[in-house]
């Protein structure tokens, strides 16, 4: 089978062209231009051959990426904050109740509107703007392994970044009532909670956030204006979350497709602690449909 | 013809989105089975699309045969449209599935095996129609229920319309007001209104539209009974009556205290918190119902004048079941809060009133006891007792009560059923409550378990039990009750602690990359 990659002679010509004075490249260009030779191994050399290391080094390069600049310190502690005070605090004091739904729902809402847009704008477009994107597809990187690499990374700060809510599950668990469970045959005694329940509400979070993620680096390949590509993702998370909305107006079987499209509505089921069928292709739909995208749109400097 | 920049791209927009519909069209024939509006305008749509593009970039086409260039550009956008065609198509297809996994502990989200016995019995379309304009909240609440029938049985068909978009359809089916769901099977229909739309509701109304039996309650009142219709948010009766009805009952008055024979139309007498003394003949009645096979409920209060107390005695002798008259105190931990004389009952009998309640609390407010002495062809079996530590108060004192000399001491049978097998005679049932409180409005309001006591009580006295005994379903939420210290503990660290935490680790690594 023959694969389609650009001809050597692209490559010198495309790395030719760069214009002078450009910013130095970033950090993470450098390793994958010099592309370590995968160590001998009897499991390494299959993995190298699908191309999951570059995935992976590349989100790790990512997710380093996060944490040297100032964005992911300074949004997270605002994040914290509001949702310890919203989500949190406020039902817990004033119902005294010890639930996740308020933290979960206020997540949700804070991923379209700062945090999705502000943490993917500069996955590709700022690649594009300095000009190190063509050096990163210069190297023997393919395309989908930077979509999927840059994806991974923005997921794997997400992820950090809302590790602290695990701290009011342990609050939880310090405050209820105690039941003794036997995972194993051990006896463990902890709070009352319903992990299903939780689980669920985090794998709600975790396909909402891999979607809107995926949807934000789709946003980000399609110009190099960081702020563009912020906007043009919030714009696309609005009305990818709230189209289920549009249904009200709107009469079968029209209304039956809003109300499906809706991530809302999809997020919902996680958050009630039901895991269908169809939430979980929607999403799953919505995150490789947007990755396989932003793939198409890098590839496409081929024959525009 | 030169295309230019702006054409080319509406052309490609035009090339996928047509394909996608296409796609989208043909997932909805594969789905429905057959060309409907839903499928034949993305298609038509689609094909226009296509036209779109080969008129807006017609040297595209062209080029496709001779330029290497063109043909991979075009080929790219074709894929690309087909892969989201086949991705369109996969979700059209479980936008149809009804699987799902509940990681909830108590399974809230899935339906109670009565309610897929039920469904599961279903031989011809069931019909079911909610009627909402798409702006009420409970609205995903509703459907999400109706859905879980849906995956049961291809029986269950449910639409949701808008009363404004179809008047005449509404009108028809009786609706006059919105978040409305309406039942139709067999030629009937049942309507559920909005707060009465529950797992228990529907599966309820499904039983009301399969049964043709609908057994008649003949409610005592008329001589200081609980009256079903006093709708008083504490002691009033109208949610047990809303519940008797919505089980299939229809509920007709009987002036006992004035009766010489029970009509024969009745399949329960109910009688529930007497207050007066009842006439002989009144007695009489009741004794010859019973022995022709009648079916009573009878919930006596405490401390009531002996001669009332004894009056439902006499005629229960045959079933060796009589009211202790007392009152039952239960110690603290087994009491309502705030109520002390109300049982908080979480011990049960093998009665099947009971079945599935063994985690499950109710609630018996100022109760009275039940003694069984064992009697020929009676089988005696007790549903709700209280505990070891409770004690019965015989001769009336003013509270607060704590446990005296000549208190006996518990447990307590506080309900019980009873049924008489004579040979050669018609069987009869009763079933005694040591409090009439036990269905009134602030309790069943609070508790559905007593509404399941309630309920299943009349399923137990028509012989219905296996028809539904839904147990309530415990909350996934657990309550806390944090002290001062802890509420501030919770605030220092979630307020404080942890954006400092992010913060100090922020500064860490600006102060390490300033000094390399």
């Amino acid at each position: 089978m023959t694969r389609v990659r650009r001809k050597p002679a692209e490559t010198l010509e495309t790395v030719a062209a760069q214009p002078a004075g450009l910013p130095e490249p970033r950090a993470v260009v450098e390793p994958l231009i010099v592309a370590p030779g995968p160590p001998a191994g009897a499991l390494y050399d299959p993995l190298f051959a699908t191309g999951l290391t570059k995935v992976l080094a590349i989100a790790g390069r990512e997710l380093g990426g996060f944490f040297v600049s100032p964005v992911g310190w300074v949004i997270t502690p605002i994040v914290i904050l509001v949702v310890s005070y919203f989500g949190y605090l406020l039902p817990l004091l004033g119902s005294q109740q010890a639930t996740m739904d308020s933290v979960f729902g206020l997540i949700a809402f804070l991923l379209i509107l700062p945090i999705v847009p502000l943490t993917t704008m500069r996955v590709l477009a700022e690649e594009r703007r300095q000009g190190t994107l063509e050096m990163l597809l210069t190297s023997p990187v393919r395309d989908w392994e930077l979509v999927v690499g840059k994806w991974l990374g923005s997921l794997a700060f997400f992820g950090a970044m809302f590790s602290f809510t695990l701290v009011y599950v342990v609050l939880f668990l310090v405050y209820l009532p105690k039941v003794t469970l036997h995972p194993l045959g051990f006896p463990i005694t902890i709070g009352n909670l319903d992990f299903g329940l939780l689980l669920s509400g985090y794998l709600g979070l975790l396909a909402l956030g891999a979607s809107f993620i995926a949807v934000g680096v789709l946003c980000s390949s399609l110009t190099q204006n960081q702020i563009v590509a912020a906007f043009l993702t919030f714009g696309a998370l609005i009305v990818i979350y709230y189209s289920g909305l549009a249904a009200q107006f709107l009469t079968p079987p029209y209304e039956g497709f809003f109300s499906y499209v809706g991530a809302s509505n999809r997020y919902a089921g996680f958050s009630h602690g039901q895991i269908a069928l169809k939430d979980v292709v929607y999403f799953l739909s919505l995150t490789a449909g947007s990755l396989f995208l932003a793939t198409r749109v890098l590839e496409s400097r081929k024959w525009r | 013809m030169a295309v230019n920049a702006w054409e080319r791209r509406l052309a490609i927009a035009a090339l996928v989105l047509g394909v996608v519909l296409l796609f989208f069209g043909a997932s909805s024939i594969l789905v429905e089975q057959r060309l409907n509006s839903a499928a034949s305008y993305p298609l038509i749509a689609g094909i226009a699309l296509l036209i779109c593009y080969a008129i807006l970039d017609p040297t595209a086409v062209r080029d496709l045969v001779s330029s290497r260039r063109s043909r991979f550009g075009t080929l790219s956008v074709v894929v690309t449209a087909i892969v989201l065609g086949i991705v369109v198509m996969g979700n059209v297809l479980a936008a149809r599935s009804t699987q799902s996994l509940d990681l909830t502990r108590y399974k809230v989200n899935t339906l109670a095996p009565e309610s897929i016995q039920v469904t599961r019995r279903l031989d011809s379309d069931a019909r079911v129609t909610l009627w909402d304009n798409n702006s009420d909240p409970s609205l995903t609440t509703a459907t999400n229920l109706l859905s879980r029938y849906q995956a049961i049985s291809r029986h269950f068909k449910v639409a949701v319309t808008d009363p404004n978009f179809d008047p005449a359809s509404a009108r028809a089916q009786g609706v006059s007001s919105l978040d409305v769901i309406v039942i139709q099977y067999h030629g009937k229909s049942q309507i559920l209104s909005a707060g009465a739309q529950g797992e228990q509701d529907v599966t309820a109304a499904l039983l009301r539209l399969e049964s043709s039996r609908t057994p008649q309650v003949c409610w005592v009142g008329g001589d200081g009974e609980v009256d079903l219709k006093n709708t008083d948010s504490i002691q009033g009766y109208s949610a047990a009556a809303d519940q008797i009805i919505k089980n299939n009952y229809t509920v007709k008055d009987l002036i006992l205290a004035a009766a010489t024979t029970v009509p024969g139309d009745c399949e329960i007498v109910a009688i529930v918190g007497p207050t007066k003394q009842l006439p002989d003949s009144a007695v009489q009645a009741l004794t010859d119902y019973l022995k022709g096979g009648g079916r009573v409920l009878l919930a006596v209060d405490p401390w009531r004048d002996a001669a009332v107390t004894s009056r439902y005695n006499s005629a229960l002798t045959a079933y060796g079941l009589t009211f202790s008259g007392g009152l039952a105190v239960p110690d603290a931990a087994h009491a309502a809060r705030g109520e002390p004389t109300a049982v908080a009952v979480i011990q049960y009998g093998g009665s099947p009133i009971a079945k599935g309640l063994s985690n499950s609390v109710s609630f018996f407010p100022e109760t009275t006891t039940i003694d069984a002495t064992t009697t020929a062809d009676v089988t005696q079996t007790p549903v709700a007792r209280t505990t070891a530590e409770s004690y019965l108060i015989t001769v009336p004192r003013q509270p607060p009560f704590s446990q005296q000399a000549g208190d006996k001491q518990g447990p307590f049978t506080i309900m019980e059923t009873a049924e008489l097998a004579p040979t050669g005679g018609k069987k009869s049932r009763v079933v005694l409550v040591g409090t009439g409180a036990f269905a009134e409005n602030e309790v069943l309001q609070a508790q559905d378990v007593n509404v399941q006591l309630l309920t299943a009580s009349l399923n137990y006295l028509t012989e219905q039990e296996s028809l539904i005994s839904i147990p309530p379903k415990p909350s996934s939420t657990q309550s806390l009750s944090l002290t001062q210290e802890q509420q501030n503990l919770n605030l220092w660290i979630t307020l404080i602690a942890l954006p400092l935490l992010v913060i100090s680790g922020g500064l860490a690594v600006w102060w390490r990359r300033r000094l390399a």
